[in-house]
């Protein structure tokens, strides 16, 4: 295939600038909805209306993260079809149910409570106000399980057929689909990061309340709430890190070697809490990956496999492969893949001459090698690897920064139960500048997800060179700048009114 | 509309019966009314809503023609295109030899890699 190397480019960039910028509003909706939630049952339970005035100040917070980041997702689902034809098509039959299902539960779950949640206070009976308030959480929470579904798939494909005469992936298994265990672990750690990340901003926005000495009623008990509920929400993300790691060792083998920094695998394989990575290391080079490392032996074999003794495999077993190990190279496999192209094609031409046994002899070579058919469009074993520094580090500062926000919601929980937070000033400024980290953890999440899959599309299926139209740079270019512009005034909008309504508010003014 | 007050109440003597109840659909219909005339903040997020909606579809008509379903009438038209993108250009043939790593002694059990 011949498409522009530009146009790839072109098109991953412009995914990732608005999956990106997507991520930076959703986690904060899936987050704060629980935590209103959480408040409003509070009032309901207590009948305290200082409950009901904090609750109303967090939910128009969330009203405006809501507004400004709905149907930013549409976008990624219009680049499916613009800029990643290929790749929708073949994904279209797997990919129809759960986004139809998404968009469902969005719309009549979330869109016909969330009126409810605003329109309704005094309007309806306490009761079924909350109810609609759960449902507006429950709802949104739903939405992102089937966006993950269908990450997940990618990640690791199953619960699929190949149709070779329409060249597309058909579901044959829907259950399959929906409790893959990438699947299942990536739809648990992405909304529950969601949690920490409104733990974090309801924190923060406390802080400075306290720090301006404004808005104490409500600074204290939001930050009860919301430091509460996001270290039990960090603790789960931590402890889910053992099913992630595992699921990950298993279905993206690359992806875990790149995010420790392993060329070489070994058994009790330990894991590096911190490293340096040589900046020159190149795969077959003989030499240390790192400058300088800290590491936990045998951790890694523990969380991959389960096994104190199992072997964890590093980029290079990958790539070269290892008989002993029954790790077969990425050689062998292009190889494999090659012929599973050949017999693709040889079947589309029998088809076209209608010679029936031809086609079928064709068919049957496929289907013997259609595993292997993504690896027939890399060029070099070496194209498994993906960008190893980007992964690393990224996971790294991920994972660190998970640590601190477990420390921080430690320590002002047990500042607020002690004594009076209000005093703690120091640690209230780092619970303002931990927000900003809460967003960066986000982000390289979502980076390891994604480079670190590189360069498949679909794992093992489709290389994300094939995935794309063939369609001219040049507009995918003006796209991504629109984009970039579109979403970067969007940003700007939701701080500014973000901002606004937070230096306005006043608990001495009654807004009940 | 869900309230807990009860929906018939006795007038009292002398006075006008109370208007009837309206129906379901008319509560639901005023009460988004009233909710969207009540809304401050509201009208700003609705502004940018509709704005940003309104750039989206201004870019999904623009681009309509790069997608498979523009391009292509038929399904079969579109798996035909997308087969051709897998199988364009002539494979290479299967390689003589398992690329060696440079740098990686050969494991000291089992066959060392085969040559086809």
């Amino acid at each position: 295939m011949s498409v522009e190397a530009s146009v790839v480019e072109w098109s991953r960039a412009q995914f990732a600038l608005t999956a990106m910028y997507h991520w930076v509003f959703v986690p904060l909706t899936l987050g704060l909805s629980f935590v209103v939630a959480i408040m409003e049952t509070l009032y309901v339970r207590t009948g305290d209306a200082e409950w009901r005035r904090i609750t109303r100040f967090w939910m128009k917070l969330f009203a405006v993260n809501f507004a400004i980041g709905v149907a930013t997702g549409l976008i990624l689902e219009f680049e499916f079809g613009t800029n990643w034809s290929n790749y929708s098509w073949m994904v279209g039959d797997i990919f129809g149910a759960p986004l139809a299902i998404e968009g469902i539960l969005a719309f009549f779950l979330e869109a016909t409570f969330f009126a409810v949640m605003f329109f309704g206070w005094d309007r309806v009976s306490k009761r079924f106000h909350l109810a609609s308030t759960w449902l507006v959480a429950i709802g949104s929470n739903l939405s992102a399980l089937w966006i993950l579904v269908a990450n997940g798939w990618m990640q690791h494909p199953t619960g699929m057929t190949f149709n070779v005469d329409l060249a597309r992936n058909e579901m044959v298994d829907f259950w399959d689909l929906v409790l893959n265990p990438n699947a299942v672990t990536k739809f648990l750690h992405s909304v529950s990061s969601g949690y920490v990340l409104a733990a974090l901003f309801v924190v923060a926005v406390s802080a400075w309340f306290i720090l301006k000495g404004r808005n104490l009623v409500l600074a204290r008990r939001s930050i009860l709430v919301a430091a509460s509920f996001g270290l039990l929400s960090a603790i789960y993300l931590v402890v889910l890190g053992d099913s992630s790691a595992y699921v990950v060792a298993h279905d993206q083998p690359a992806k875990l070697a790149a995010m420790e920094g392993i060329y070489r695998g070994a058994e009790r394989q330990g894991i590096v809490p911190f490293g340096i990575l040589d900046p020159d290391k190149e795969l077959g080079d003989g030499q240390d990956p790192f400058l300088f490392k800290v590491e936990m032996s045998h951790m890694l074999s523990i969380l991959g496999f389960h096994d104190v003794d199992s072997f964890v495999p590093g980029l290079e077993d990958l790539v070269y492969g290892d008989p002993a190990r029954g790790i077969e190279g990425a050689g062998a496999k292009i190889d494999k893949g090659r012929r599973a192209v050949a017999a693709l094609a040889a079947y589309r031409d029998a088809r076209a001459q209608h010679d029936a046994a031809a086609a079928a002899r064709a068919r049957a070579d496929f289907e013997v090698l259609s595993a292997y058919l993504g690896y027939g469009y890399l060029e070099r074993p070496e194209d498994i690897v993906p960008n190893v520094p980007l992964t690393f580090y990224s996971f790294h500062i991920m994972v660190a920064l998970g640590f601190w926000f477990v420390l921080l919601f430690i320590v002002l929980l047990w500042y607020h139960m002690t004594g009076d937070i209000t005093q703690h000033r120091s640690w209230l400024r780092l619970a303002l500048w931990t927000l900003p980290l809460g967003y960066l953890a986000e982000q390289t999440g979502w980076i390891v997800a994604e480079v670190g899959r590189q360069p498949w599309a679909i794992q093992d299926m489709l290389p994300t060179a094939v995935a794309t139209s063939d369609i001219g740079s040049d507009s995918v270019m003006l796209t991504f700048w629109l984009f970039a512009v579109l979403f970067t005034g969007l940003l700007i909008a939701e701080v500014r009114i973000m901002l606004a309504q937070i230096r306005r508010h006043d608990e001495g003014v009654d807004h009940v | 509309m869900f309230s807990e007050t009860p929906d018939h109440v006795e007038p009292p003597r002398g006075a006008a019966p109370p208007a009837r109840r309206p129906g379901l659909l008319r509560r639901v219909i005023g009460f988004y009314a009233d909710g969207f005339r009540a809304m401050t903040l509201g009208r700003v997020l609705w502004r940018v809503v509709l704005v940003k909606l309104a750039i989206l579809l201004v870019l999904a008509i623009a681009l309509q023609q790069s997608r498979l379903a523009a391009r292509f009438d038929t399904d079969a038209e579109r798996a035909a295109h997308v087969l051709g993108v897998l199988t364009s250009g002539a494979p290479a043939p299967p390689r003589l030899e398992v690329t060696p790593c440079p740098s990686k002694p050969r494991s000291s059990s089992g066959p060392a890699p085969s040559s086809r």
